[in-house]
Parts: structure tokens; sequence; C-alpha cells
């Protein structure tokens, strides 16, 4: 009761090809499993007597006779603990049953009803399961009287609300899936929806809550025992015996130790099979990563990085980048770069291709789980290398990312977020890191700029956000700028004029840009020289020039170049502007 | 006079109540005719899903009225359902269109026969269908994780194609692919939609890929068509200034300046 | 409807208080009927099973339940909403009000500090593993934290509270075992029923933090080159708030349950223990009282969690309760 069964749990995931393998924890929690079903249909049998046996040896400690001693009648408490496993067994299930099947049932059933219905009962079913379960179970209890039975529809009828919710809230994201969509519409009757698509992607986590649950109601049954409320004289649980030794734990701590060890072992073997079930049903990439920390940069070659010591003025130089996943795979393949002071560069290629990693570990920002390594990578005139200072870095090279509105955080405001840089390094203070960004944002055509610091990211538009984003590295006069598709989300017609200021803002910077795109339509008008990437390899150098001419060699450009003919407008609109 | 299969007429659609309220449509009328394919273009929240949904009687009608098959729904009985046959819809998501525990070939079972699904009974027309949509051997016993995106689109085309439905709905098919495959999924529907003699609403946010599959094109703007008319004409010489600013935004045409 | 309903804060608050007064009237509803559904008579079973006849009569109009059940239950009402909630059936002179407020401050303070102790740790345990377990590192970590809280989250509150006694109190002598006659008697209780949810609300705050650190904000976060600290504590933390919240809704229903058990473990002179007495000795009068109060509470205190997530999160405002 002091425990709440939150599984890991994933719906609708599902890919047969996943680890099948007993992993140590379930293979523990199942081999205690069957060893205590075991004790449960053995010990009554051949202990059945010894347990009940009056001796006149009363209120004994451990000895060779009596492992746990006596309690105050003479009785063996290590065959009374292990005698003890059926009832407690029986009644666990009972009462796990009870709450998985009826809390199942009604939470697919809501599903059935109509919305309003449907929002009634989870509303009165939310309430109900914030309510104290033991509280529920104290009402059947006072109705029933104390008893076992009793004790186990308290225990199980006070579990159905969050079997009910859960049952409900994991069929939520399978209802809204497509697949339900089109089977409604190919007038699949609802029941057969339910049976056919939800239930068998609801299988395996609601396995899980099952077990884990199983602990809890363990734990709940037993401490209705425990508090007199359960199973009653002559009968005994694990709750009972523990209930009965604690009294006497001054003179005989070692009789609290049967029941307790029993009940830990019982619920231990259902967490452990939950939890086991949760790790292989949600496999993460399981290789240990071992020596160094990934997410890291590293010289890769020392000499060549001595040769180019010397400073340059580009504002951005990779040579021979090579990144590696923590599984061993080459993402990206030896990629060198160059952009000039007031370049435009674009870095062309398919999802996959590796160019958005090549762009991150440029500007230091090395993913988690690989491992990125260079010859020589100076981005802004910092050696990469070197661990440059971390100020210089934030305030030398700015970042623009794809989808606005997940790049920004939704729990803080603007100004929370885009002035983090100024105050931590630049030592602003609030009010002028504010008043700058305003200005800056006022420059970036940003409607009511003094007004939208104030705002939470979800309050503007995707447009305005991406442009406030790009507001930031006017704030530091960044000296390269790395943009990872930051229009690829917009609408066309806003994604124009996000191009323009983004444009005109590293124009007035005078900052080298390395700009990524699928899109060659856009990264031809708007870049001074594009780099093809394809499967983490650099394949071909253009300038923007020779694509306009289609000077291309590597026929994978040139597919590129086709399919975004297939999609060009301007055989038409020529006509048009003629 | 030609006739429509899918109209729409003075179609006006309002979400929520008092301050929340939000006209989604607002006095949309549009005809699809017979074996013909309609484009349409608009911007995110210009209400072209919401349209798509209407006419599929997912969302209810405030006013005004849409033909479907013959059978006209109004403000009353939008929700009413449509059978199969009238109308289909290709979902958007190539990753929730699939029930990723049921194999390709289930997947176009539950479209022959919704109450059993039987594999078995329909295998050759399954077969058939799969491999018309240019998929792989072998393909029907195989689950969605073993396909590619562009390969699952594949196969919601081939599921709502299979019972020869009298018109198609397609939204957005293509906006979660790569521009290559992109292309091949294009060129496959516009084969099937010579082949087959579709009725076809096809809905897409960029006004480049909708030329290939459609004979008209209609540009809604914040619930409002603000265009409609044949695909030449849309394109060479464009009525709206709305339309004229979608086309100029096109990356690669000649209205799309960036650098001054 | 006046045009102020209309805006988010009034019509979230309006909602609320609405359910809040559903949810109440709902548990007087449960509380009364309990009573009626006892099998047999409850006068029967109060007057006692060798009672005469007469003597259950009077024992009837005593309690009153000789009246329409209506008019028991508008009694009953009334009584509820002017805090009378009337006698204990076995001892008549004892007003339950009394016992009531006698006894409630040891029970809410055992869960108040339970539930406080547990959203701090929780938060800073699972933000520290989730950190340190990023992509795939010290997977000694991942798995020893799976482990550990698995096999702790089966320890039910009374053996940790046995434990708890057998070391502190028996073996070293170091602190109280029973009783609430000094603040030390207050550091066994709370972490007996504190350990628990430490053990599932860190799980859950290790898992959303896993996902929260993978979200692209953060990675925004680390482009503008500030310290890890500054990352976690300033752009992760309030991302993890509204579900920590919405849990801890759910812990502290489960805490108020620990608490009850725990009462009988340490002699703790809290409602808990008054209730299970009183359903032992079959005197409703108590028994509702007491339910009506703990189930009162635990209303109350999730409308104060709905409200607080509002603030954490404007968003919930619209969609109604937060999905955990």
């Amino acid at each position: 009761m002091t425990t709440v069964a939150v599984a890991d749990v994933q719906t609708g995931s599902h890919s047969p090809a996943r680890e099948r393998r007993l992993n140590p924890m379930l293979a523990i929690g199942l081999g205690l499993a069957m060893a205590l079903v075991l004790v449960a249909i053995i010990s009554p049998m051949v202990l059945g007597e010894t347990a009940r046996e009056l001796t006149g040896d009363m209120r004994q400690g451990a000895s060779s006779e009596h492992w746990l001693g006596t309690d105050e009648f003479g009785r063996d408490l290590f065959a009374r603990a292990l005698v003890a496993t059926r009832l407690t067994l029986i009644l666990t299930t009972a009462a796990t049953a009870i709450a998985v099947v009826l809390g199942v049932v009604t939470g697919i059933l809501v599903w059935m009803m109509p919305e309003r219905i449907r929002n009634f009962v989870l509303t009165a079913n939310a309430v109900a399961v914030a309510f104290p379960g033991l509280v529920l179970a104290l009402v059947v209890a006072a109705i029933l009287g104390p008893g076992a039975f009793s004790a186990t529809i308290a225990v199980g009828i006070a579990g159905i609300p969050a079997f009910t919710r859960l049952a409900a809230n994991m069929a939520a994201p399978i209802m809204v899936r497509e697949y339900v969509g089109t089977a409604k519409q190919l007038g699949v009757p609802r029941p057969i929806i339910l049976a056919r698509h939800v239930l068998p992607n609801l299988g395996e986590p609601l396995l899980i809550l099952a077990a884990n649950s199983y602990a809890v109601m363990l734990t709940e049954l037993s401490g209705l025992s425990f508090i007199g409320l359960g199973v009653q004289n002559p009968e005994y649980d694990f709750g009972r015996l523990l209930a009965d030794a604690l009294p006497n734990v001054y003179t005989q701590p070692v009789h609290v130790l049967g029941p307790s060890i029993m009940i830990v072992l019982t619920g231990v073997a259902a967490m452990f099979i939950g939890d086991g079930l949760a790790a292989r049903s949600n496999p993460r990439l399981r290789r240990a990563v071992k020596g160094r920390r990934t997410g890291t940069l590293l010289q890769a070659n020392e000499s060549a990085a001595a040769k180019s010591a010397a400073e340059n003025d580009d504002a951005l130089l990779v040579r021979n980048l090579c990144v590696t996943s923590a599984a061993g795979q080459q993402l990206v393949k030896g990629v060198s770069l160059r952009v000039k002071k007031g370049e435009i560069v674009g870095l062309v290629g398919e999802s996959g291709s590796g160019k958005s990693l090549t762009a991150m570990s440029a500007a230091g920002l090395v993913p988690e789980g690989v491992t990125a390594s260079a010859d020589e990578l100076r981005a802004a005139g910092h050696d990469m290398l070197r661990h440059p200072k971390s100020g210089d870095l934030a305030r030398d090279v700015a970042l623009v990312y794809q989808d606005p509105m997940s790049s920004f955080n939704p729990a803080l405001k603007l100004n929370s977020q885009l002035t983090e840089v100024s105050r931590v390094h630049l030592g602003a203070t609030r009010r002028q890191a504010r008043l700058e960004l305003a200005e800056k944002f006022a420059q970036l055509n940003i409607s009511a700029p003094e007004r939208r610091g104030e705002q939470h990211p979800y309050e503007l538009s995707g447009g305005m956000l991406q442009r406030a984003m790009i507001s930031s590295a006017l704030v530091t006069e960044a000296k390269l700028i790395v943009a990872d598709e930051p229009t690829t989300a917009l609408d066309v017609t806003v994604q124009a004029e996000v191009l323009r200021q983004f444009v005109g803002a590293a124009e007035r910077l005078g900052a080298g840009v390395l700009f990524i795109s699928h899109d060659l339509g856009v990264v031809e008008a708007l870049c001074d020289r594009v780099v093809v990437m394809r499967h983490g390899e650099v394949i071909e150098e253009l300038t923007c020039d020779q694509l306009t001419a289609e000077e291309v060699q590597h026929p994978y450009t040139q597919k590129l170049l086709d399919a975004a003919k297939f999609t060009d407008v301007s055989e038409e609109t020529e006509a048009n502007n003629a | 006079m030609p006739e429509a299969t899918i109209e729409a007429e003075e179609l006006s659609v309002v979400f929520g109540a008092g301050a929340s309220q939000h006209q989604a449509l607002k006095d949309v009328s549009l005809q699809i005719w017979k074996g013909k394919s309609v484009g349409l273009v608009g911007e995110s929240g210009s209400g072209k899903s919401t349209l798509a949904k209407v006419l599929i009687g997912a969302v209810p009608i405030t006013s005004g009225q849409v033909t479907v098959g013959g059978q006209t729904y109004g403000a009353g009985t939008g929700r009413r359902r449509r059978t199969p046959k009238q109308l289909q819809l290709i979902p958007q998501d190539p990753y929730s269109s699939l029930n990723p525990r049921r194999t390709a070939g289930q997947a176009l079972a539950e479209a022959l026969d919704p109450l059993w699904s039987r594999v078995s009974r329909h295998r050759k027309t399954i077969a058939e269908w799969l491999d018309r949509v240019e998929l792989p051997q072998g393909s029907i016993d195989k689950y969605p994780y073993e396909f590619s995106g562009g390969q699952r689109q594949r196969i919601a085309i081939a599921r709502a194609l299979c019972i020869r439905p009298e018109a198609v709905i397609a939204d957005e098919i293509t906006s979660a692919l790569d521009l290559s495959v992109q292309v091949e999924v294009l060129k496959l529907l516009a084969e099937l939609r010579e082949e087959l003699d579709l009725t076809m609403l096809f809905i897409s946010h960029d006004l480049s890929v909708v030329r290939h599959v459609s004979d008209n094109v209609a540009v809604l703007r914040s619930g409002e068509l603000v265009e409609h008319g044949e695909v030449e004409q849309v394109f060479t010489a464009p009525q709206a200034e709305y339309t004229r600013q979608l086309l100029d935004s096109v990356p690669g045409g000649p209205g799309f300046a960036i650098r001054t | 409807m006046p045009a102020v309903l209309a805006r988010p804060w009034p019509a979230f608050l309006l909602r609320k208080v609405f359910e809040f007064v559903l949810a109440l009237l709902a548990l007087v509803v449960l509380t009364f009927i309990m009573v009626h559904l006892v099998p047999g008579d409850p006068a029967r079973v109060i007057a006692g099973m060798d009672a005469s006849a007469e003597q259950v009569e009077a024992t009837r109009g005593r309690l009153g339940l000789d009246r329409p059940v209506l008019v028991q239950f508008w009694d009953y009402f009334v009584g509820v909403l002017t805090l009378d909630l009337g006698n204990s059936w076995r001892r008549p002179t004892t007003e339950v009000a009394d016992v009531i407020v006698a006894r409630l401050p040891f029970t809410a303070s055992i869960a108040l500090i339970g539930i406080a102790i547990t959203v701090l740790v929780s938060l800073a345990l699972g933000l520290l593993v989730a950190g340190l377990t990023r992509g795939n590192r010290n997977q000694w970590l991942d798995s020893g934290f799976g482990w550990i809280t698995a096999s702790a989250l089966a320890l039910p509150v009374y053996v940790i509270g046995a434990i708890l006694i057998v070391v502190f109190a028996v073996n070293w002598g170091l602190l109280p075992a029973g009783g609430a006659n000094q603040l030390t008697s207050y550091i066994l209780p709370t972490t007996a029923i504190a350990i628990g949810p430490i053990c599932s609300m860190s799980r859950m705050v290790r898992r959303e933090a896993a996902v929260v650190l993978e979200q692209d904000y953060m990675r925004t976060a680390r482009g503008w080159r500030i310290s890890t600290a500054r990352q976690y504590s300033k752009h992760a933390v309030p991302n993890l708030l509204s579900s920590t919240l919405t849990l801890s809704g759910l812990i502290l229903a489960a805490m108020i349950g620990g608490a009850i058990i725990v009462e009988t473990v340490f002699s703790w002179p809290g409602l808990g223990r008054t209730v299970v007495e009183s359903i032992i000795e079959r005197d409703f009068g108590l028994t509702r009282g007491i339910i009506l109060t703990i189930g009162a509470l635990a209303i109350t205190a999730n409308v104060i969690i709905d409200i607080l997530l509002a603030l954490v999160d404007p968003r919930t405002l619209r969609a109604g309760k937060a999905l955990t």
C-alpha cells in the first residue's frame, strides 16, 4: 500500500525481432515463483502436522530443532511460515484476478461508450484512483466484517480503478492510430476493432502491470491480516504470522524473520517478473560502452593536427571527421569541409546520410552514444579538439535547429531561454539581456517584440520561433551559424520569409554558415557552395553555378536533381512571369 | 453535364464555442467530377484535413452539405457512416497507418472482409494488389517493420484501392517521405489513377507535388477556397494573390528569391 | 455563459470545484450506505448476540436506525455539513469529531513529512541516475538501480517497520520503537512509509528524465554551452514537474494507506490505529467518521495537486487532467 504499480509500459511498439531471451531478472523472478508455488503445494502436506502441533517448548528462540523458534503455543515457526505460503498465494492471486479482470474489462468497455459518457466515467475513475486504496478496502472490511474473504474482495475491488485507468490510458493512443480510423471507415464493428487492434497491443503491458500489482496486492492483503482485518485465527497467512511475532520483537527478534522473508521473497518474485518482462519488451541497446565516455570529440591524428596549427581565417574547417556509434558502426566516414567567413555552404543529403551528425559534431555538440574524431576541427577560430572555453564557443557559434516546436523548451518563457548565453557567459544582467533580445526581435520583423519574450513557445507560430532562435545569434554576434534544416517544419510561404531573415542576419554579422537541407531548391537559392553527402561520405562538391547548370558528376546527385525537377514548377510559372 | 462523385456545397465547419470558437471551413463549395482528380493545397491551419474528415464523416457539419456517392449529408447527418465502397481515405503517417502486429496481407484482408479479415480466402486478390503497387514477392506475409516508409504507403494505397471504391482521398501521403521516395510514390499513384480511372482528392501542403496527380487544383486558406481551376491554368495564370504567393514560395521556382 | 467563465482559469477552477463537491458528495453517500450494507442488523451487532429483543430495539432507537432511511441520511448529511459526526456507537458519550481532532494531527504529520521527503529525494535520485546512464553509460548503475528498487518495492511497510525497529531500537537502542512522545519518534515511521514511494517515484522520474534529456530542447541548452548542473536544474526539472506532481497524488493516497498500517507497527496514536480498532469492534459511527475524514482529505489534496499542476504547466488548463 505504500507502493503504486508503475510499470515500464510501451504501447503499440512491436517488433518480433527483439530479444526473446530470458534476462537475469526475469529468470530469477520465474525461478522464485516456481519455488514458491512448489512450497505452497508441498509444505501443507509434509509440514502441516508440525505447524499445527502444540508442544511444550513455548516462545523459544532459534535452535536446531526449531530453526526459527516456536510461538506461544509451542508451534514450529519455520513450518508455519512455509505452510502459510498456500493461503497467501491463493488469496493474493484471487485479489489480483478480481482487479485485473474487472479493471481491464471496464477500461476497454469505456471505448465502446459515446465520448461524453466515457469522459464522465474516466473522470469519476480518476477520483477513485486518487482515493486511498486501503481506505476503500477498510470500507469493504467494515461492511463484511474482518476475515480472509472480505479482505480479498476488499483488496481486489480497491485495485479495480487503477487497472481501469491503465487499460483505458493504454488503449487511448491506439484508438487514435490511423489503422483504427481506417478500420472504422471500412465498417469493422467496434467490438471487433477492440479485439483485433487494441487488445493484442495491450497484452504485454498488462501482463507486466499485473505482475507488479501482484506484489502490491500481496503487501495490501498481508497488511490487512497484519492489522487484524484479514485472515483470522486459527488460519494464518504471512501477515497474520508477522502480527503475532511483532509484539515480542524485543525478546525474540528471530520470530519476525520467517514471515518477513517469505513476504519479501514472494514480492520480489512478482516484481522481478514484471520488471524482467518490461526490460524484455523494451530492449535498449544493451551493449555496454566501455572505456571512454561517449559523446566526445577526439584527436584522430596528432601529427596531422600539428601541421596546420597556424591560425586561419575560416569560419569552419573540418578535416577527416569520423563519427562512430556505440555499437561500432561508422556513421560518418572521413568528411572534410570548409566554410569561409561570410560564405554559405549547403550540406545536402537524404535521411540517414549523416549530414546532421556532421554538422553537430563540427559545432562541438556530439550526441550522446556516439564518438567523433577528426584530424582537425576549427569552428569560429577555436580548436575544437583542444577544449576551447565554453563561453567563447557559446558566443561565436550559433545553432538553429530543425523543428522550432521541439527545440524550444515548452516549460520556459522565451526570455528565460534565449538570454542564457548573454547571462551565463557574457555577464549581462537579466534586464540588459531582455532589452537586447527585444531589440533583435524587432530587427527580424517579429511583431510586438517587447511582449514576445514573456510568452511561452506554444503561444508563437513556428516561423516566429525560428526567427527568435536566429535573433540569439544576432545578440552574441556569432561568427559561425550552423543551421540544421531550419525551415523544413515550416509552411512554404513562411519558409521563404524566414530564409530571407536568416540570410540577412548572416550577412549583417559576416558569419560563415553551414546550412543543412534535403531540398536542392532551397540550397540553390541560398548557398555559395554545396556539399552532397550519402551514407556518411561526401560524394560531390559543387558551386552554386554548377548546380544551376546541372554540371554534376555523381549519379546520386543527378538522381536528387531529377527528383527535385519532378516537383519543379518553373516551366509553368515562367510562362506566367513572361 | 458530368456527374460529381464528391461535392461540397457552402460547407462550413465550426469547432468549439464561445471565445475559443474557431471556424475551420467557411462556405466551401467544391466538385470532384467522376474519374477526375482534384489537388487540394493549403498550409497548416487552412482546413484541408478538416475537409477530408468531413467527407469521410469523422467531423460534424455546421452548415451546408456534402454529397458522397450519391448520398447527401448535412448539418444533422454529417457523421453518418459512409459505405467503404463510396469513399476511402489513405492516411498520412506511414508509421501509424498499419497495425504493427498484423501482416500486409491481413491489412488488405481487413478491407476486403471487414468482419473476419481472412487472408486465405482473398489471397489471390491481395497478392495481385501488392504486386500492382510494386511491392516485392512474398510481401503478403511480412510485418510492417519489415517495410520502409515508402513501402508502407504503398500498402496503405493498395488497402484503400483493393475494394475498388468510387473515390479516394489521399491526405498528405508523401509528406513524411524522402524526396526521391516521394517521387516514386507519386508516379505510382499517377499510374494507378490512369489505369483505374479514379476519382480522387489529393491533399498536400506542397503545390508542386499535386501537379502530377491532379486534373484540377483547389487552394484553401484559413478555411476559405481562394482558387479553383484546371492545373495548367492555376500554375500558369493564378487568379488569387495567395496562389501566386504560394507559387513564388516553392523552392527552385523563379519567384523564389532569397538573396538580393 | 458569462464571459469570465470562458477564460481558462475561472473555467478551470469552476470545473475543479464542481468535481470536488461531487466527489465529497459521493463520499458522504458511500459512508452512509456502508452502514446499511452490513449483512444482518447493525443494531443487533451493536447490542450483542445474546441481547434481548427489547435491548436490540432500545439500541436501534438510540442509534436512530428506526427512522426512515431518507430521514437518517438527511440527519447524517446535515451533521456532516455542520461538522457534527455524531457519537461513537460503542461508547455513547464519546463524540466522533473529538476523537478525530485528537488523532488526525499524528496521521497527517507523518503523511505530509513522508510525501515531502519522497518528492525531493525521488526528483534528485531519478534525475541523477538518468543523467549518469545516458547513452548506455554506467550500465552497472542502470541495472543496480533496477534491482534495488524492484526488491525494495516488494518490502511491505510493516516489514520495513519491523526491520527498522529491530536495527535502530532493539539492537542499537538509538531511536524509540513506538509512541509519539518526542521528536525522534517521527524518524522511524516516516522512513518506513517513505521507502516504497521513493522507489516507485524515483523509477518514474528516472524514466521520464531519460526521455526529457533526449529532447531537442535539451540539445538546444547544450548548444548554449551552459553547465550540466544548469542544464538539468533549469531546463530539465520544469519538464519533470508535471508528471512528478501527478504521481505524487497517487503516492499520497498510497501513503495514507501506509500510515494506517505503520501506526500499528509503531504504536502511533493516529487515526489509522483508531479506525482499525473501530472496525474490529464494529463501531460503525466511529468508522464512518474517520473514513469520511481521510477520504475528504485525500480528495482535497488531489484538487490542490491539480491546481498546482495547472500553475506549473498552463497547458493542462485546457486539457483538464494531465495523463500520467
